[in-house]
């Protein structure tokens, strides 16, 4: 009876114990960055004209820039995107399995060996090719093309799409792979290489910024569509599907304006009928909102 | 003494059992039936042990005569229509035949382009015969094949499309009487955004050969 009396105050510290555990399981754990927030941080990567861009000096500024701020914006009426600024293209999973932040929007290609490493997306927000760019008046496209030298961002989805390429000459070759697109558009500039293989969207952004020097080919038969969406730490379907819903009122409404107005470059010809880089609903079911289980910290 | 020849006598008897246990599994390869078998047996050779007194000398039990009949009545029913009803089970069930699809220029398959499927030496007497194809990008890294990929046969009068995790099935209806079962047909791999870059490995899922 005694044992039981000394055993009792234990037994109810220890089931307090668990009731706080339970109660602080319901709560974001400390540090955890939400949708839900006044203040929503969004990751972005601004080495990309026309998708997301800045000097250091202003803000960034671009598409996806502008769809951050119109997605927030959807989702609650006093929430607000804070751009967190992510060094390059290769951080973007990391910032989010850290959970430094809520959402990434950065060109962030929708892949399903992204989504085995916990990463889930909404969306996606955009379509696009892979495609060359190559200076002003180059020949560069069927028989001019094998054993070419070419640029790749490390690691991206186009890097990963010249794993396919033949070895034999009759495909361009992977001569350089560089941390940011900007030191793959140099090395095009002084020569080194002869053209620069990524997104075609990507690319139009940076002929915007340098239309004289640069031209952007479809080669066909290189790289895959990629359909970008915006990441989300997997686990959070919920969360997840509201930005879809948040997403869905921004395709249908000021998608339009923000894209034409980021790729003016863009011969128009390209979306005069349909708009190829315009994802449709049928996208959406089939890419967003895949991982259930939240990734191990 | 007497106990001992005894229990020799049940020893013998256990191992025979065993010795029946692993043929019926080596030979149908399901354990339940199995052991439903081997309990069967060894509860009969117990009774009828009971019935000879051999068991109420050893163990020293009263066991019942009429009781002890009605009991080695029951289980033997019982294994009589585990065995007739066994058969006919078999005979209805579905067989799986996934080992005898063999594909043909099934890796790193573009839209477009076919992969070749045979099926030789069909077990049993099946009629129809359903395939399940999986279909996996051959570069995860690089984008998302599989929601846009489906598969068609060549058969144009007849094309069936088949969507992973969705109705990636094709079924295959033999002629009644046939003499031999085989098929060599081959599936052609589509994507229905037109990305003729989104190469894909394709597998065989199951297969199964219905009655």
């Amino acid at each position: 009876m005694n044992t039981m009396r000394r055993r009792l105050p234990a037994l109810l510290a220890a089931l307090g114990l668990c009731g706080m555990a339970v109660t602080a399981c319901q709560r974001e754990p400390d540090g955890q960055k939400s949708i839900h927030a006044e203040r929503v941080d969004v990751g972005l990567v601004t080495d990309s004209p026309g998708l997301s861009f800045s000097d250091h000096k202003s803000d960034p500024r671009g598409f996806d820039v502008d769809l951050a701020h119109g997605v927030v914006g959807h989702l609650g009426q006093d929430q607000k995107a804070v751009p967190f600024i992510i060094n390059n293209v290769g951080q973007r999973d990391q910032e989010l399995l850290d959970r430094d932040v809520a959402l990434v929007v950065a060109a962030y290609s929708i892949t399903k060996a992204r989504n085995e490493r916990g990463i889930d997306f909404a969306g996606p927000y955009l379509k696009t090719d892979q495609a060359f760019l190559v200076r002003p008046g180059e020949k560069f496209g069927g028989d001019q093309i094998g054993g070419r030298p070419v640029c790749v961002i490390d690691g991206s989805t186009a890097d990963q799409a010249t794993a396919a390429w033949a070895l034999d000459g009759t495909d361009p070759r992977v001569r350089s792979r560089q941390t940011i697109l900007s030191d793959c558009i140099a090395l095009l500039k002084e020569g080194t290489v002869d053209a620069v293989f990524d997104d075609e969207i990507v690319l139009y952004g940076y002929l915007g910024e340098l239309p004289e020097e640069f031209q952007v080919k479809l080669p066909g038969r290189y790289g895959q569509t990629q359909y970008y969406g915006i990441g989300i730490l997997g686990g959070h379907q919920d969360d997840c599907r509201a930005v879809n819903d948040a997403l869905r009122e921004y395709l249908t409404g000021q998608w339009k304006t923000d894209f034409t107005n980021n790729f003016d470059e863009i011969p128009a010809d390209r979306y005069a009928s349909v708009n190829p880089f315009l994802p449709d609903e049928g996208d959406m079911g089939k890419l967003s909102c895949q991982v259930k289980d939240e990734p191990v910290p | 003494m007497r106990q001992r020849v005894h229990w020799a006598e049940l020893l013998g008897m256990l191992v025979l059992v065993g010795i029946n246990a692993w043929v019926v599994n080596e030979q149908y390869g399901d354990l339940a039936k199995s052991i439903a078998l081997v309990v069967g047996v060894a509860v009969t050779i117990l009774e009828v042990l009971s019935y000879f007194e051999v068991l109420d000398e050893i163990t020293g039990w009263r066991v019942n005569f009429r009781q002890s009949v009605n009991a080695v009545s029951i289980v033997a029913s019982v294994v009589l229509v585990c065995l007739v009803v066994w058969p006919v089970v078999e005979y209805f069930r579905s067989g799986d035949v996934t080992d005898r699809v063999m594909l043909e220029n099934n890796l790193g398959i573009d839209p477009g382009e076919e992969v070749g499927v045979r099926v030789d030496d069909l077990p049993g007497d099946g009629r129809d015969l359903k395939i399940a194809f999986a279909v996996k990008s051959q570069n995860p890294d690089a984008g998302f094949c599989e929601p846009f990929t489906y598969l068609e046969t060549t058969d144009p009068d007849d094309p069936e499309r088949g969507r992973q995790n969705e109705d990636s099935n094709f079924e295959f209806t033999f002629p009644t009487g046939a003499s031999g079962r085989a098929l060599e047909f081959a599936v052609v791999v589509r994507n229905e955004n037109g990305d003729q870059n989104c190469a894909v490995n394709v597998t065989t899922e199951k297969a199964e050969l219905k009655r």
